[in-house]
């Protein structure tokens, strides 16, 4: 008994849409039923990348089943490019042929051995219904006429080439209510100053692996998650701090970007990987809300770098250390015990994690202090990076041996 | 059982439970919070109030059997405990899906009249999981499909959308395209060689069924292969060019299209070309769309009604102001 066909046709649709093309216009053989089905299936993605097709048969394809697909609403248009040599001009034929579909979300991606595929104007100009635009290691072109997006919610550039700094700002601004942006930038990729002024904005991912003598200028004032990522930058600047944002992930090989600091003094949860520096640190500002914080130890000055983060934020919860990269100069940091004990381990601070611990000297004394002063601690949790018990049995000696301040304190080891 | 007997006379102190009924008539009670997982049951009970003693049960869907109805409540029963790790959901949505297809399907339906959208995902993912990568006679084989297409409409499922007028221009225009290139690839004496080939389906099937060999060997066709130069990207084995000859010398009775080099040359070619040339094409085109598209639909909804009898009604589509759009169907859900 034929179960499958008897299902109502949205629930056959949406089943159709969890397949890749080839598979959903496969369907019209099936039975006299499934005939016309496929050309109502709302989400379409063709891959270049099955069975090594070759450019001519893939692209036939393409052409002739966007032709013939009938349903007025094109949901989502995936194209999976890069193994076969289509290029610009299929990429304009295809952008024109579902033109009139009211195309919510269209997604362009090529493989990394193909990066130079132009795309066509045609992009900025068709598909004003556009809800999402993801975009994957092609290059973006000047475009004289004016344009927009005006339901543009989520965009993405991902290893994109810009014709240069002027396209990113109009790009941007056409789009008025966009809130989710994520750009991760390349080498060479023609933007001195990438500048992500956008009113709207909710979610930013900015990772920059490209050029060292560029930059950011962020102006987002609206934002409410942050992460930034940028081992090569010149600088990174904030216009207007960021009152909404809740969390941020900020990991910076540049001293300068704790001015972003003092700009994001609201957020609740944060991820830092900074460089520190005296005179760059934002003294004054206060995470009145800061409630976790994870702090990377690969830096020297990180010990520092903590200890003023603690001192200004008097409602921290949760501490994490953990050494995401591997240490970065020769110099170990050095504890220097401060003058006064910060506020947030008297009163709030309830769970310390510690990740690849490694028995140094400064970090012992780290975590004497800590368990001293730890009024409220409930649970202490330490992972040792040796694998060598002995060394690990010595490590959880010294931890059991020192003295604890909050009655209620666990400590787990590991 | 002595519980369900406390239930009623002392509802303060048990839990509460929620009466059902299936489509077969019989009735059961079950847990309150196991039921009202489920969000047809819980607009049962608040929107209309029923639900809370046998004389009130709750009249489940038809498309919701009893040992179906057992399933999603195993579901239910599991998934709306609270503290439930993803991993721990994970590993018994993986067990959960492992039935046969009739039941997956079924339960599928079920899960769809109660709109319990986790369910319905999952079940949906399973399905799609099962369909990926099949062939067509693999999947009517699994779900014991019909097989009701003549060989004919199997081979060359383009038959009636051959008379398109947007595939007939796109066919006009690659034919356009190939001459031009076969008259620049004269210029520069490059090899043409000649095979026979046993194969005879269309573009879109032989992509499609490229894995099974059974579908194919019906007429003897011709297939041309070029060596390559240097503007032809990619060497030709299955040329889509001699599936599309084979689908207009077949199906409609169009033989515009001449004995020509391989397809992927004229496609390369024309689109990786200038601006003016894509202008040439694209004015044109829309034009002839937009005056027979209306024409195609008119003639593609009689064209169902006579290929499928009565099982499908003409679907119509209107399109609303703000630009979605509204299907008006016969068919009942």
């Amino acid at each position: 008994m034929d179960r499958l066909s008897q299902l109502p046709e949205a629930l056959l649709l949406r089943i159709m849409s969890l397949l890749p093309a080839k598979d959903v216009v496969a369907t019209m053989v099936l039975s006299k039923q499934w005939q016309l089905l496929w050309m109502l299936v709302p989400k379409l993605v063709y891959d270049d990348s099955y069975q090594d097709i070759e450019y001519g048969r893939f692209s036939r394809f393409v052409d002739r089943s966007l032709t013939l697909h009938e349903a007025p609403v094109l949901d989502t248009l995936h194209l999976k490019l890069g193994k076969t040599s289509c290029g610009s001009g299929d990429i304009r034929v295809w952008i024109k042929a579902v033109d009139k579909r009211c195309l919510r979300e269209l997604i362009v991606e090529f493989d990394s051995n193909n990066s130079s595929v132009v795309l066509p104007v045609s992009l900025y100009t068709c598909c004003r219904m556009l809800v999402t635009l993801k975009l994957n290691n092609a290059v973006l072109v000047d475009v004289t006429s004016s344009f927009s997006f005006p339901s543009l919610k989520n965009l993405s550039l991902v290893s994109m080439k810009y014709p240069g700094d002027e396209l990113i700002k109009t790009f941007l601004s056409s789009c008025p209510v966009l809130e989710d942006l994520v750009v991760k930038r390349c080498l060479d990729d023609n933007v001195t100053i990438f500048n992500v002024r956008v009113s709207s904005l909710k979610f930013l991912v900015l990772h920059n692996k490209g050029d060292p003598d560029s930059g950011f200028v962020i102006d987002t004032p609206s934002l409410e998650c942050l992460d930034i990522f940028d081992n090569s930058g010149e600088f990174c600047v904030i216009e207007n701090d960021m009152t909404k944002i809740v969390k941020a992930d900020v990991c910076f090989d540049n001293a300068n970007a704790q001015q972003l600091l003092g700009s994001i003094s609201s957020v609740k949860r944060l991820y830092l990987c900074v460089p520190f520096s005296k005179d760059a640190y934002p003294v004054g500002s206060v995470f009145h809300c800061l409630v976790s914080l994870t702090l990377c130890t690969c830096e020297t000055e990180w010990l520092n770098l903590l200890m003023c983060m603690l001192r200004d934020s008097p409602k921290l919860r949760a501490l994490k250390l953990i050494q995401d990269h591997s240490f970065r100069s020769e110099s170990r940091p050095c504890w220097n015990e401060p003058s006064a004990v910060p506020e947030c381990l008297l009163t709030s601070l309830e769970t310390l994690e510690w990740v690849k611990y490694e028995g140094k000297e400064e970090e012992k004394e780290l975590a004497a202090f800590i368990l001293r002063n730890g009024n409220c601690l409930k649970r202490v949790t330490i992972s040792s990076k040796s694998t060598d018990l002995k060394e690990k049995y010595e490590i959880l000696k010294e931890l059991s041996l020192l003295s604890r301040r909050s009655p209620t304190c666990q400590i787990a080891f590991n | 059982m002595s519980e369900g007997n406390l239930a009623v006379m002392k509802p303060e102190t048990m839990k509460s439970y929620i009466w059902l009924q299936t489509a077969d008539g019989s009735i059961q009670q079950v847990e309150q919070e196991v039921a009202m997982f489920c969000p047809m049951i819980c607009q049962e009970v608040i929107q209309k109030g029923v639900g809370s003693s046998k004389n009130h049960a709750i009249s489940l869907p038809q498309r919701v059997n009893p040992a179906m109805f057992s399933l999603v409540l195993d579901y239910c029963r599991f998934h709306q405990m609270p503290g439930r790790s993803n991993k721990e959901q994970k590993t018994y949505d993986e067990r959960f899906i492992r039935m046969d297809t009739k039941r997956l399907c079924e339960l599928t339906s079920a899960a769809d009249s109660l709109q319990l959208k986790p369910l319905v995902d999952l079940t949906s993912r399973a399905l799609a999981r099962i369909i990926e990568g099949k062939t067509p006679e693999e999947i009517r084989e699994i779900f014991h499909l019909p097989d009701d297409l003549t060989e004919e409409e199997k081979l060359e499922p383009l038959k009636n959308t051959m008379d398109d007028p947007r595939i007939r221009l796109l066919n006009r225009l690659y034919a356009k395209k190939r001459k031009e290139l076969k008259e620049r690839e004269r210029l520069k004496n490059v090899e043409v060689e000649e095979h026979v080939d046993e194969r005879s389906v269309d573009d879109l099937l032989s992509f499609i069924n490229s894995r099974d060999p059974k579908v194919v060997k019906k007429k003897k066709k011709k297939k041309k292969k070029i060596v390559s130069s240097n503007d032809i990207h990619d060497k030709e084995s299955h040329d889509l060019h001699s599936k599309q000859q084979c689908v207009e010398e077949t199906g409609s009775s169009m033989r515009e299209v001449p004995n020509l080099p391989s397809a992927e040359d004229d496609i390369s070619t024309p689109k990786a070309s200038s601006e003016d040339e894509d202008d040439e094409i694209d004015p044109a085109m829309r034009e002839m769309l937009d005056r027979e598209v209306e024409d195609f639909a008119q003639r593609l909804n009689s064209t169902w009604v006579r290929s499928l009898g009565q099982e499908r009604r003409p679907v119509h589509f209107s399109i609303n102001g703000n630009g979605t759009t509204r299907r008006h169907t016969g068919q009942s859900p």
